[in-house]
């Protein structure tokens, strides 16, 4: 199996089969601009925005699903969900929350479709059915709303959930 | 920096560093500007020295910065005028003399002064006048046989506590009879502003009379209208008394408490009953209590306060019997945000140290911090009704099972309860989890807003070491004085057993902790390092989007109530749908409201015209906007009460997607 070498932001250097490699649409482009081969095992593909620990986490990733369908295309209509996450995905993204966020960057920088939308979903997860209290606490997030605005934005809610 | 922003930042710094100045140290900060004398004397509460040679500039120098003052050699008689900045004295702390000082008065002065006292070289006279000119104290500490001798505590304190109106704070340790009578001139009078009440004891050798409990019954109900805070105990066994001169060997015991329970089996209880209507008024805010063997005082008033209570905030409560606790009107208990309850007394009789069914606090859900500790089974943090300790943000569980088995201290199972249900935890603290395993802590480590967890006396895969095994061994004094130990905030960092991890990962950076320093890793303190304030930011806006794409409606009505740009992300994405009601109509009608995409009609039972006016506008600017208002109407809308009609009929039909009704 043809391998291309992806260089992390540390300098780490993670031989990956091309075929993995070109699940990410930036790494597909890349190497198809630069005109690399299947068999030009010794390039170097720099990844300047992605960190040694979260690419391997990424390739991780990728090799799992290596065999998966293409996903669908985008469509408004269709239900959105979240509780369609794959087991083993969910295992794979129980990791800390500053990870998580990192692997979100890394997939929507590599543009891997399928892991942005499952890291989102995951993201997505953590924040239903929380408080706002609840949501500041989980992201550190400081309430900069005057009272008054507060006030406002609960009673726009209230009218809405009237019944 | 500027101004008062100056000392203030500073004065939280200097807090820090107090501990290891020398009082030349302070001295010196004093004198290094004006900012600095300031802080030195906001933190520090410097107390000042008033002597023969002083006393003469306290008037001037002595402002509010100073809480206290120091009394020594002060022989010379002095006059009113001398002693004005008495009455700048805010906080009053009564200790005795120390024995054996060679004054002249000693006769005179050997019981009490006001403030830190180390030279107590002072006239009977001048006490007395310095002592009854403290006219603003707000805080008074009666320490430790601060009341326990002559006649010159009576005199004093008779005269004292005439001039304490507006106390607000009153603490008394006592030892003995003799103080609880002369405690009489203080607990006789009525303080207007009281707030917080602590009647303690400490190695008491004789138990109180009936009559003295009494008083302290009759001064809480004195001050049932400002009292908000009551800590009590009841008197602990005399200790086995060690005879200094004999190299510590144990002399015969002392007789046991005899309680007036005991004695006098139905008037105690007599006198609660004939109280308890007037405790039911008592406005408190939190309670404090000890029990001990004697079972007696504490146990019965505590309990009558207890009773019924609805707007306690904090119950701390010692040494409490599990099936006594069990009692409680925790039915009540909504109000409740710390809860810090110790079992096991020291009589161990088996109806007694049952285990705690901690299922009796599920309705403490506004409870932040809950703090168990020695009841009788490890099985508690199963039980805790985590569901509905929706706001519990500080868990603390000391486990016993040194005494009681190698228990583990909760299942993976219950770990994995807690990881889901506790939303808002961000401390744990566990101790004696000795079959604790890196499994069940790596389940607890994942809890979203967990920024610290400690395990104490932690015996897991990786780490049992001998000093915590003889810990164990030397029973609960010895841990007690482990945990006060290792407990302080000055003990973290500086080569004592807690190292901080930066991981939720804890098996693994615990190995490589270990692996590479020398800590004793028995007690560990992992601190999760705080998400970064940008960690949500950080995410483009289209990834923002994804994620919010995913949200109910009511998922992104929270969202927009998190910050401002939380608002902005989610109401971008938010489609609003209105409720068309007498409650909301004139708010509709006058908003411009632009995420409108369907409008509901519901309990609409009066328009008048001018009404139809502005919602006629209103669902034109609708129109014009989206060119697509969907109608839909709830089912309870009564029809013949609804001029909707008359409403919808505004519109020209084309308007309208899909038609009303």
């Amino acid at each position: 199996m043809p391998v291309v070498r992806l260089q992390s932001v540390d300098g780490e250097v993670f031989p990956v089969d091309v075929e993995i490699a070109r699940m990410s649409f930036a790494i597909r482009n890349m190497l198809d601009d630069l005109g690399v081969q299947d068999n030009d095992a010794e390039e170097v593909i720099p990844l300047p925005n992605v960190t040694g620990p979260i690419l391997r986490k990424v390739i991780e990733w990728c090799t799992h699903h290596k065999d998966d369908p293409p996903p669908p295309e985008e469509d408004d209509t269709r239900e959105k969900r979240t509780d369609d996450i794959p087991a083993w995905d969910q295992e794979f993204l129980r990791v800390d929350q500053a990870v998580l966020f990192d692997i979100i960057l890394a997939a929507n920088y590599l543009d891997i479709k399928g892991l942005l939308d499952v890291t989102c979903k995951t993201v997505a997860n953590m924040i239903k059915g929380k408080t706002p209290e609840e949501i500041r606490k989980l992201f550190n997030i400081k309430n900069d709303f005057t009272p008054a605005e507060e006030e406002q934005i609960r009673k726009e809610n209230e009218w809405c959930e009237e019944k | 920096m500027k101004g008062k922003e100056y000392p203030k930042n500073l004065e939280i710094l200097f807090e820090s560093i107090l501990p290891f100045l020398t009082l030349e140290d302070l001295k010196n900060c004093r004198q290094l500007n004006s900012t600095w004398k300031y802080i030195v004397e906001t933190a520090v509460r410097f107390a000042r020295i008033c002597s023969d040679s002083t006393i003469l500039q306290l008037n001037k120098e002595f402002s509010d910065a100073h809480l206290s003052i120091r009394v020594e050699n002060l022989i010379n008689p002095i006059t009113d005028d001398q002693i004005l900045f008495a009455s700048k004295v805010k906080l009053l702390f009564v200790e005795p003399f120390p024995k054996g000082h060679n004054s002249n008065s000693r006769d005179l002065c050997e019981s009490s002064v006001i403030g830190v006292n180390s030279k107590p070289t002072v006239s009977f006279p001048n006490f007395i006048k310095i002592l009854w000119s403290c006219i603003n104290v707000h805080r008074l500490i009666l320490n430790q046989g601060a009341l326990a001798h002559t006649q010159l505590d009576r005199a004093c304190f008779q005269g004292l506590a005439r001039t304490l109106i507006h106390l607000k704070h009153l603490g008394v340790i006592l030892t003995g009879n003799k103080e609880l009578q002369n405690l009489r001139y203080i607990f006789g009078e009525k303080f207007p502003h009281l707030e917080f009440l602590s009647v303690c004891y400490h190695k008491i050798r004789h138990a109180p009379t009936l009559e003295q409990y009494v008083e302290i019954l009759m001064f809480i109900l004195k001050h049932k209208e400002t009292l908000r805070d009551i800590v009590m105990s009841d008197p602990p066994m005399v200790p086995n008394q060690l005879e200094p001169t004999t190299g510590g060997k144990k002399t015969k015991k002392r007789k046991k408490l005899k309680n007036p329970q005991q004695s006098q089996p139905n008037t105690f209880q007599e006198y609660l009953t004939h109280f308890r209507r007037e405790f039911e008024t008592l406005q408190l805010h939190g309670i404090g209590i000890k029990f001990t063997e004697n079972q007696f005082s504490c146990w019965g008033l505590g309990m009558t306060i207890l009773e019924n209570r609805k707007n306690l905030v904090l119950i701390y409560l010692s040494k409490i019997p599990a099936i006594v606790a069990e009692k409680l009107a925790w039915e009540n208990s909504c109000t409740l945000q710390v809860l810090n309850l110790k079992g096991i007394p020291y009589d161990m009789r088996p109806e007694l140290s049952k285990a705690f069914n901690c299922t009796c606090l599920s309705q403490c859900y506004n409870l932040s911090e809950l703090e168990l500790s020695d009841f009788y089974n490890y099985r508690h943090v199963e039980r805790l009704p985590f569901k509905k300790l929706k706001s519990l943000q500080m868990l603390t569980y000391m486990g016993n099972d040194s005494l009681y088995g190698k228990e583990a201290l909760c299942s993976c199972e219950a770990a994995e309860t807690m990881a889901e249900e506790l939303k808002v935890v961000e401390k744990i603290v566990l101790f004696r989890s000795s079959m604790m395993t890196c499994k069940l802590t790596n389940k607890l480590c994942q809890l979203e807003t967990l920024q610290e967890i400690t395990l104490l006396g932690f015996k897991g895969k990786y780490f049992n070491n001998e000093r915590l095994r003889l810990l164990y061994e030397n029973g609960p004094a010895a841990r007690r004085d482990f945990i006060e130990q290792n407990h302080k905030p000055s003990n973290y960092g500086d080569g004592n057993p807690f190292c901080i991890c930066n991981s939720r990962d804890y098996a693994d950076e615990l190995h490589k902790i270990c692996s590479e320093s020398s800590l004793c890793p028995s007690c560990v303190r992992i601190i999760f390092p705080k998400g970064p304030k940008t960690r949500w930011d950080k995410l483009n806006p289209s990834i923002r989007h994804i994620i919010l794409s995913y949200l109910s409606f009511e998922d992104l009505c929270s969202a927009r109530l998190v910050s401002r740009s939380w608002s902005q992300d989610a109401l971008a994405f938010l489609q609003y749908g209105i409720c068309f009601s007498d409650k909301s109509k004139d708010y509709i009608c006058k908003t411009s409201l632009s995420n409108i995409l369907y409008l509901a009609v519901a309990n609409l039972k009066s328009v008048i015209p001018y009404e139809k006016f502005y919602f006629a506008r209103f669902v034109q600017t609708l129109v014009l906007e989206y060119n697509e208002v969907s109608f839909t109407k709830p089912n309870s809308v009564n029809l013949s009460t609804v001029p909707t009609n008359d409403i919808l009929n505004s519109f020209p039909e084309e308007h309208f997607t899909k038609p009303f009704l």
